[in-house]
């Protein structure tokens, strides 16, 4: 671990003998004191070791993750870095185990006084080294998470706000909270079950195992966004693997049961919606580059182009191809009573058709991107997703709400997916935004990536 | 050591770089020259792999840097204008780093720092945060930095921004005895007078375009034609008729006292001419070819049209390539 040099460099930041010892004089102090008082002390130190470790890996290493990157941008060491001959890989572990060195040297003092409480109250070895495997792979992919939030942000040119920061360990913060499932299934632990692809698991380990397979996820996006920003070129196929991945993943809770395909089908897809709508936010959506991969494309230089391509067009193609099939399936194969249950809670006098639901959402999914997009190719391409999203928001929630008070359920179609049991009535609203919507992003397309030369600039 | 190829970069809406092509010869200091907005920034930055052009390649030592960036960058150290010091650390873990994040061998990674801290002046200031450091020692380590694992090319940008005297003719004798030790330098700056001390070559962009690329501090020879500068001691009207006379001899400039003239580039003929004026009674005191100035020009390229600069551009480039 010594030979990478970012890793070393952040210890020497991070560690000092000082820093090591204090932090292991407040845990020794902590264990200490709860050794007089028996039962109570050992309950106190193992909830007290667990909700420090929360605190510490939780809350501050994400913060620490994103730091690391923005302290170099704000320093301008990063440009530096980025000349060097570290590899992305290098970059990217270094600056991640490295930036967060010292709170992850607290976290284990934290666990040891965890353990310690947890073994004099007589807990298994077993079950303390779940939690203690749950708690580090959780902070392990939070902070992956974090640091990819943060190098999305600095692509978009966003990162130089702390604000910014702040996001990226949010949503880190966000992805470590499912380490308090984990703990949660330990107290159930033994009769509680998941059905996977027809089989029987113990949830306790089946989470773990997902929250590590998910963590590698994360830490090979780190590793391809780094080696982006080093101006590696990138082909999508490990975008494509993550999204085959969480179709499989997901469908499997539905496999196995007795159900038909249509049903394994339902949450892959609306997790294929998210992810593309989660690409295209994290694409800094560059029309110059847009541009290039075009005519990459077009000369037939399909390397450079896949290299150039944006991830969200290939979610979308993908979230089509899966939406295509089961509304097609959805003829022959309709869902079972229990699948529709929230269909029938959001809508309970409307019965709106799957089929008619299906179809609508990506068209609907279509209309937002392509309005999203004639935002970023507008004049405050720095605010564009932020505006978007809040008018798209509106257009969802208060807008649909007003219809559906004022013109009854038959303009809904207008701005959300749903069934007007008319064919012309359900999509055609939507048909019309898509086409008014693509002719304006081709002009406004045009116009951004129109080239002056020099003299006419002037 | 450095070759150019019809690199084209754009920013939204603006053709930043244009069909630009250069090859630089090996031990040669380059200035990089021109106005605000003209591309130097970012043609350092592509050569730097830093980012990666549309159209276009850079290889530096025949390797294609955007072909694989991390390689590039252990044969090459640049200079960015903001110097990228880690204020928290001593000179000595700053330059530790840089050796091992550069791929120096762990085994020669002492040996490296040394002669890094030697050859600018650092051995005294090892113990010394970076961020207690005055203006000039920050630019010394950052070169001592960029130069640790003994690049074959050394990029800066803007390196005399905020130095005072001293320390720009001490960066001066850095470079040249960096040149002498083998690298290949490009230097982006405003400041031609200190450019002028060091540069064997001078790069002019403008508009995204190269409009001239040529030796510094060489004779105006062109196509077996020389200029000429003479000077009198006194004014003298005589000058310009006895000039005007001889068919062998175009006048370009007149003044009182001083005048430019174009001739064939004959060592026999030059001796003729001067023994003529002085025959003639004219107070000669100077009489020698007329050499390049960096400052004149880079005005003289900068103030020409638009149009007659691309026109220029082409013609120029080759010849300086060949140069």
């Amino acid at each position: 671990m010594i030979g990478n040099p970012e890793f070393t460099r952040n210890l020497w930041l991070q560690l000092s003998w000082q820093r090591v010892l204090g932090a292991a004089a407040v845990i020794g102090i902590i264990y200490y004191a709860s050794t007089f008082w028996g039962e109570v002390g050992q309950s106190f130190a193992s909830v007290a070791g667990k909700w420090l470790f929360h605190f510490v890996i939780g809350l501050w290493s994400t913060r620490r993750a994103a730091d690391a990157l923005a302290e170099e941008v704000g320093g301008n060491t990063w440009e530096v870095q980025r000349m060097s001959g570290l590899s992305a890989w290098q970059m990217a572990w270094g600056k991640l185990l490295g930036g967060t060195a010292y709170p992850w040297l607290c976290g284990l003092f934290c666990l040891a006084l965890m353990d310690a409480g947890l073994l004099a109250r007589g807990f298994a070895q077993t079950e303390i080294l779940y939690g203690n495997a749950n708690l580090i792979a959780s902070g392990l992919t939070a902070q992956a998470v974090s640091l990819s939030v943060a190098l999305i942000l600095l692509r978009k040119v966003q990162l130089r706000r702390r604000l910014m920061v702040t996001f990226a360990q949010v949503c880190g913060l966000l992805v470590y909270a499912n380490s308090l499932f984990g703990d949660v299934a330990s107290l159930v632990n033994g009769p509680h079950l998941v059905s996977w692809y027809g089989n029987s698991y113990p949830a306790t380990p089946f989470h773990l195992a997902s929250l590590i397979v998910f963590g590698c996820w994360m830490w090979l996006g780190l590793y391809r966004l780094m080696r982006q920003e080093l101006q590696y070129s990138n082909w999508p196929w490990a975008w494509l693997g993550f999204l085959a991945y969480a179709i499989i993943y997901i469908a499997g809770f539905e496999a196995g049961q007795g159900q038909p395909v249509t049903a394994m089908l339902v949450w892959p897809l609306i997790t294929l919606v998210l992810l593309t709508y989660f690409s295209f936010l994290a694409d800094p959506k560059d029309p110059v580059r847009y541009r290039w991969g075009l005519s990459a494309l077009q000369s037939g230089d399909i390397g450079k182009a896949l290299s150039l391509m944006p991830l969200w067009p290939i979610s979308y193609v993908v979230t089509l191809l899966v939406g295509v099939v089961l509304a097609v399936l959805l003829s022959s194969q309709p869902l079972p009573p229990g699948s529709q249950d929230w269909l029938r809670y959001v809508w309970s006098n409307i019965k709106p058709d799957p089929q008619v639901l299906v179809i609508a959402t990506l068209l609907f999914l279509a209309r937002d991107l392509l309005f999203l997009l004639l935002l970023n190719f507008g004049r405050w391409r720095e605010r564009a997703d932020l505006a978007g999203l809040v008018y798209l928001l509106i257009a969802y929630f208060p807008l649909a709400a007003i219809l559906s008070f004022v013109a009854s359920y038959r303009l809904l179609a207008v701005v959300i997916p749903f069934d007007a049991h008319n064919t012309v009535m359900s999509f055609g609203p939507v048909l019309v935004e898509i086409l008014v919507l693509g002719v304006l992003v081709a002009r406004r397309w045009q116009s951004r990536t129109a080239i002056r030369q020099h003299s006419q600039a002037a | 050591m450095i070759e150019i190829s019809h690199l084209t970069y754009d920013y939204p809406g603006r053709r930043a770089l244009d069909d630009v092509s250069v090859t630089i010869d090996p031990l040669t200091i380059t200035a990089l020259v021109g106005p605000n907005g003209a591309g130097k920034s970012t043609l350092l930055r592509l050569c730097a792999a830093l980012d990666r052009p549309y159209l276009g390649t850079v290889r530096i030592d025949g390797l294609d840097v955007h072909d694989d960036p991390r390689a590039a960058h252990r044969s090459m150290g640049v200079l960015p204008d903001f110097f990228g010091l880690y204020d928290d650390l001593t000179v000595r873990q700053c330059l530790l780093y840089r050796a091992r994040a550069q791929g120096v061998p762990e085994e020669q990674v002492e040996a490296a720092l040394h002669r890094a801290a030697e050859r600018l002046d650092l051995m005294d200031r090892l113990r010394d945060k970076a961020g207690t450091l005055s203006r000039g020692l920050r630019q010394r380590l950052a070169i001592a930095q960029a130069i640790i694992h003994e690049p074959k090319v050394l990029m800066l940008d803007e390196p005399a921004s905020g130095l005072d005297p001293e320390a720009r003719i001490a960066l001066a004798q850095v470079l040249r005895r960096l040149r002498d030790d083998g690298m290949t330098i490009i230097v982006s700056s405003h400041i031609l007078a200190e450019l002028e001390d060091y540069s064997t070559h001078m790069l002019i962009i403008r508009d995204g375009r190269i409009v001239e690329f040529t030796p510094i501090g060489q004779t105006a020879r062109h196509e077996g034609r020389l200029r000429l500068r003479l000077a009198l001691a006194h004014d003298d009207a005589r000058l310009d008729e006895l000039l005007q006379k001889i068919p062998e001899v175009t006048v370009l400039e007149m003044k009182a006292a001083e005048a430019v003239i174009d001739v064939a580039d004959d060592a026999e003929l030059r001796a003729g001419l001067l023994r003529h004026l002085v025959a003639a009674g004219l107070p000669v005191i100077e009489f020698a070819p007329e050499r390049f100035g960096l400052q004149d020009a880079y005005l003289s390229h900068v103030h020409m049209p638009a149009a007659a600069v691309s026109v220029a551009a082409a013609a120029k480039t080759t010849e300086g390539n060949l140069a």
